[in-house]
């Protein structure tokens, strides 16, 4: 048992003893610190956006990033585009659902309520 | 920031202060991490010019990584001794063949506070037991010193050396066993009494 505590009061004697890098060395050190770190430029840029940017970008993220929102514009321009327009080649479409020849503008597509207000 | 305030950070917050530019965190983890690198590489290189360009080349890695660093992921100072100890392999395989080196560079002893004759002892001291640690294979050398010099728990060497908990242990034990070995014929230089049975220090 007095052996392992001999070589244990060693190495406990050689874990204190501290090891100081040399003045040179630590400038090597520090001069490749400075030379690789990265520029203060990266981190403005890498700064979290405020007010109506940050909003921006929440939403544009919520919508699922910016491809799904700009189907989504697209869809909404060709809608607009639709409805102002009303070309003749969408007419059959119409006839097809109305059952008869209307023009699209007079066709009613919510149906009607009034069956759920009447009492038996 | 105040040097004041960085110096209860922690090495992970200060590596992501430098990767934001802070000169001053560079100077706090050099002065924190590299005299750790430094004995270490020291002790499994026995040779204080080749410890001191791994040491460098381990900090500079460090530098490198910064500003991928994932906080929380491991302890900066378990991710350094790692370099360190690839890049101390990688030196011993580089000069295999090469005859003559002297491998007996021990860590510097301070004298300050005590006397010169102790500290001449303890040089000794340091001296036979460098000796007697750069006789053990490089890998019970590793898990010694990283176990009782550099004090690390075994589940961190697990980490530097990628292995097993109970390897560890069984790996250390083997260690200190060859290393007690190795110093019983050495009692003298220890300074050690070798006429005193009662106290033998090492067998």
């Amino acid at each position: 048992m007095t052996d392992v505590l001999d070589l244990d009061a060693l190495l406990a004697e050689a874990a204190g003893v501290r090891t100081d890098p040399s003045a040179a060395l630590t400038a090597r050190i520090l001069a490749d610190a400075a030379a690789v770190q990265p520029p203060l430029a990266n981190v403005a840029a890498a700064r979290p956006r405020l007010g109506l940017r940050r909003w921006v970008g929440d939403l544009v993220a919520g919508l699922g990033g910016g491809r799904a929102v700009a189907g989504l514009s697209l869809a909404g321009v060709t809608g607009l585009f639709l409805g102002v327009v009303d070309p003749a080649a969408l007419q059959s479409i119409t006839t097809l659902v109305a059952g008869e020849t209307v023009l699209a503008a007079q066709m009613d597509l919510l149906p009607a309520t009034d069956i759920l207000w009447t009492e038996n | 920031m105040p040097r004041d305030t960085l110096d209860e950070v922690s090495d992970d917050t200060l590596l992501v202060l430098y990767a934001n530019g802070d000169a001053a965190a560079a100077r706090l983890l050099t002065a924190r991490l590299s005299p750790r690198v430094l004995g270490y590489a020291t002790r499994l290189l026995a040779d204080r010019a080749e410890a001191e360009d791994v040491t460098q080349e381990a900090m500079l890695r460090l530098w490198r990584i910064a500003p991928q660093w994932r906080s929380g992921e491991a302890q900066v100072s378990t991710w350094l001794y790692r370099v360190a100890t690839n890049l101390c392999t990688d030196l011993k395989r580089s000069r295999r063949g090469r005859a003559g080196l002297a491998l007996d560079d021990a860590p510097d002893v301070a004298a300050s506070g005590e006397s010169a004759l102790a500290a001449l002892m303890q040089a000794d001291r340091m001296t036979a037991l460098q000796r007697a640690l750069s006789q053990l294979p490089d890998r019970q050398r590793q898990a010694v010193v990283l176990r009782h010099i550099e004090g690390l728990a075994n589940p961190q060497i697990g980490q530097i050396m990628d292995l097993g908990v109970e390897a560890v242990e069984s790996l250390t034990a083997r260690g200190k066993r060859a290393l007690a070995a190795i110093l019983a014929g050495r009692k003298a230089d220890l300074g050690y009494d070798d006429d005193d049975d009662d106290r033998e220090a090492v067998r």
